[in-house]
């Protein structure tokens, strides 16, 4: 942990000077065990008693550096994840490609339902007529499937009326 | 029968599955996405502090989207049996809707996790934790959830900081600003508490003694739960459109050979 005792001497400091300043490690060519030298040794911490005049006074000391503000902090997220262009790509195409489904299938609707009027409504009259035996003349159509449903059925009362 | 039909009932029996399978996934998106938005970390209130809570939003969409794809595949059960062409119109008309609206959800959530860096919720926590700046009531509401938020995170993983505690020492901060920076090195929930929670020793908590603090960062129990959230938004919702394309191409399909 960094000199945690710096923290402690801090506190002698007045508040709105401490505010700025976190504790540091000083370089190493300052770690010194001679406590004549006025010198700063940092690995451990160090009271400094001045020998010359001889005193009870004992100095504590740090080294300190101005901190940043939490202002500078760059919060940007830096390059895009794979993710979010795999998928916002993806999705995109697909939706064109449904978009270009859909009017492809309105287009096609409305061409064969413009060419083939007259023939379904011949069609149909035929299949109401005939007894539903030829499946295989008959194109097989999504609608028609369930109008030979219900001739099929009114066959067998039909043919139920008559017994 | 002829081969015509079975094909045709064939064809009809895939679109029901596709969007049966439509339809349980609408629900499976639906409680997922309740299950986020009920917040079960209670993180809600570092995002709102960041202005970056899109996978929030993200999330409330699903909840719609998924609701609406179980009806809508209901709907399109109901339009396949009867070869009704107003039916299926309605239903492709109304999934292309819920289908951008999914597709807004997915992309959301998965743009806004790549803003979850630690530097977004280091800033959050220097500027707001603590902070007693009163300049208007968004600021007064933001500053009480960061610091409920971080007192309880702090206290109940036991963890100090985003990256650690010296995270307190490194920057300015609102927290500094307020306290003693000898009695307060780092907020008292960084220190090891005993069952009443009082820290076990002050001083030693103090001094940074180890054993009598938390020097692990939060940042992983933050990121954590949020990615999971976003990743399970974005990507189930991408899954979700991907089968639901099929399924829409299969009925055009089958919509466009309907007869009158």
């Amino acid at each position: 942990m960094c000199p945690l005792w710096a923290v402690l001497a801090l506190g002698w400091l007045p508040l709105s000077l401490a505010v700025d300043l976190e504790p540091q490690l000083a370089s190493i060519v300052f770690a010194t065990n001679n406590p004549t030298l006025t010198t700063i040794a940092l690995e451990k911490p160090f009271c400094m008693f001045n020998v010359k005049e001889v005193s009870y006074e004992v100095n504590l000391y740090v080294m300190v550096n101005s901190v940043s503000t939490y202002l500078e902090i760059d919060t940007w997220p830096g390059r895009r994840s794979g993710a979010m262009i795999v998928i916002t790509s993806i999705l995109s195409t697909l939706v064109f490609i449904l978009l270009l489904g859909f009017v492809a299938a309105v287009i096609f609707s409305f061409v064969s339902m413009g060419s083939s009027d007259l023939e379904t409504q011949h069609e149909s009259q035929i299949s109401q007529e005939v007894v539903p035996k030829a499946q295989g003349t008959l194109e097989p159509s999504y609608s028609s499937v369930n109008r030979r449903q219900s001739l099929d059925q009114a066959e067998v009362y039909t043919s139920k009326l008559q017994d | 029968m002829a081969k015509g039909d079975s094909s045709v009932r064939c064809f009809q029996g895939l679109l029901i599955f596709g969007n049966v399978i439509i339809g349980m996934c609408g629900i499976a998106l639906t409680a997922e996405c309740i299950f986020f938005v009920s917040d079960q970390h209670s993180l809600y209130p570092l995002l709102e502090a960041t202005d970056n809570d899109d996978i929030y939003g993200a999330a409330w969409i699903g909840i719609f989207v998924g609701i609406s794809l179980f009806c809508l595949s209901v709907l399109g059960i109901v339009g396949i049996v009867k070869s009704n062409r107003k039916i299926l119109l309605v239903y492709f008309i109304l999934m292309f809707i819920v289908y951008a609206f999914e597709m807004a959800s997915s992309v959301t959530a998965a743009v806004q996790r790549d803003f979850f860096t630690t530097n977004l919720f280091l800033r959050q926590m220097l500027e707001r934790y603590q902070s007693k700046s009163q300049s208007n009531n968004d600021d007064i509401w933001k500053n009480r959830g960061v610091t409920e938020t971080w007192d309880r995170l702090m206290l109940q993983e036991k963890c100090c900081g985003v990256n650690g505690p010296s995270d307190w020492q490194k920057y300015k901060s609102a927290f500094r600003d307020e306290n003693n920076d000898a009695d307060y090195p780092w907020p008292r929930q960084c220190c090891v508490m005993d069952s009443f929670y009082k820290p076990l020793n002050l001083d030693a908590c103090k001094l940074g003694v180890s054993g009598y603090y938390h020097s692990k960062g939060c940042y992983d129990l933050i990121s954590g739960p949020m990615n999971r959230h976003a990743w399970g938004v974005a990507w189930f919702g991408f899954a979700i459109l991907c089968w639901t394309f099929c399924v829409l191409l299969g009925t055009m399909f089958y919509w466009s050979r309907i007869e009158y």
